[in-house]
Formats: C-alpha cells, sequence, structure tokens
C-alpha cells in the first residue's frame, strides 16, 4: 500500500504532530504511514482524507 | 461529532477508573502478604492454621519472599493510583495518554506483543516440563498443570472474543 500523506501534508505545511491530533493518533503513527512501515485502518484512512478534503483513493493506492 | 467525542472520552476515563480499582486490588494483596509475615512474627500462624487441619510446612522459606512481594505490590498499587489519579486531573495529559492508549498502531503492538510473548511462554513451559520431570515430580506436575490452565484459559478468551466479533 503506498501513500502521499507526506506530500499533502508538507504541501499545507502542517507538521507530523498537528495531523496527529487532527485524526487522533501518536506522531508515532504519522510516521509510520508515511514511510510505509505502517497501513492505516479504513476508520484512520477516512479521517486523514476527511482532514485532506479528498477521496480515499487519492491518498491510498494499492502497490509496494 | 461532539457526542462520539465525549463518548470516547467516557470510556477512556472508564478504563482510568478500572484500573485505579485494579491498583487498590494489588494494594489488598500486598498487604495481605505482609499481614500474613507480621502474623507469623508477632503469634504462631502456623500453629493457628493446624487447628484448622492446614499445615504451612514451607511458611518460613517462603517469608522472606511474601515480604518483599508484598512491598513491592504496595508500590506498585501506590504508583499506579498516583499516576492515573493525576491524569483524570489534569486535561492535558489525559488528552496525550487517551491517543496513546486509543492509537492504532499502538494496539496493534500491544496485540502482537501479547502473541509473541505467549508463542515464547507455551515454548518454554513445554521444554521445562520435559526437562522438570526427569528431576521432580513435584515441579512436572505444578508446570504440567499451568500449561493446561494457560491452554483451558486460551481456548475459552478465543470462543468469548469470537462470539464478540
Amino acid at each position: 500500500m503506498k501513500n502521499n500523506i507526506a506530500e499533502l501534508r508538507k504541501a499545507r505545511k502542517e507538521t507530523q504532530e498537528e495531523l496527529a491530533n487532527a485524526v487522533g493518533v501518536t506522531r508515532q503513527t504519522i510516521i509510520s504511514l508515511e514511510n510505509g512501515r505502517y497501513i492505516a485502518s479504513l476508520p484512520l484512512a477516512f479521517k486523514i482524507a476527511r482532514h485532506f478534503g479528498m477521496a480515499i483513493e487519492n491518498i491510498f493506492q494499492e502497490g509496494e | 461529532m461532539l457526542q462520539k467525542h465525549n463518548n470516547r472520552d467516557m470510556s477512556f476515563k472508564k478504563v482510568i477508573k478500572i484500573k485505579i480499582l485494579v491498583s487498590v486490588f494489588i494494594i489488598l494483596v500486598g498487604l495481605k502478604c505482609l499481614l500474613l509475615v507480621l502474623l507469623n512474627q508477632v503469634g504462631d500462624l502456623q500453629s493457628l492454621t493446624s487447628k484448622f487441619g492446614i499445615d504451612l510446612v514451607n511458611f518460613n522459606f517462603m517469608q522472606g519472599f511474601y515480604a518483599g512481594f508484598g512491598f513491592m505490590l504496595i508500590a506498585v498499587g501506590v504508583a499506579m493510583i498516583a499516576r492515573n489519579a493525576e491524569l483524570l486531573k489534569k486535561p492535558e495529559k489525559f488528552k496525550k495518554a487517551e491517543i496513546d492508549y486509543l492509537d492504532e498502531r499502538n494496539q496493534l503492538i500491544r496485540s502482537v506483543t501479547v502473541n509473541t510473548t505467549s508463542c515464547i511462554f507455551i515454548v518454554a513451559l513445554a521444554f521445562a516440563i520435559v526437562i522438570s520431570g526427569m528431576f521432580n515430580s513435584i515441579v512436572f506436575v505444578a508446570l504440567i498443570g499451568t500449561f493446561f490452565m494457560y491452554l483451558l484459559i486460551l481456548f475459552t478468551s478465543y470462543l468469548i472474543i469470537k462470539v464478540k466479533y
């Protein structure tokens, strides 16, 4: 699973801490998501998509 | 949305209150250990229990352990109560602890840790059962009892959790 959370977050000039607080997870979870070490659950994916105002498939894509 | 958030707060508050209750129970077990040692030091606990047909043949050997274990349990219980009471009083610390507790990656880490520990424990226990049988039958019976008790709890928990999900 690939994602472009890091690019979207940087485009909004947001810190990992701010994004973490907005979606209710720890900063370590955001770091792991951005590095691709951890795959978000469906509820968390929805929260992230809602935060960026985008559809889930525009943030998360299938593939290595 | 606000309602949902409040419910989330409530559930974590409930978790903290349960932790405080568990801490009180831990302190009570610690006090019981110390009370047993005290009874043995001041009075004659062993002759008292023998009147009820209970022979504490190994109590003198174990009382050092009971004293240390009792103090440790009381210290752990008090520290847990202090930490959780502080969380209930300070909203910023409460919020951080709530995120740490509910964070899905932390939940996954906890789950994998418990699974791994459980697997290693059962293999180590099986190994100990095989070795202990050659040296001491009492230890062998105690270990094999632990093994079957573990399997029973595991199987029961699995059935209960399976129904829940």
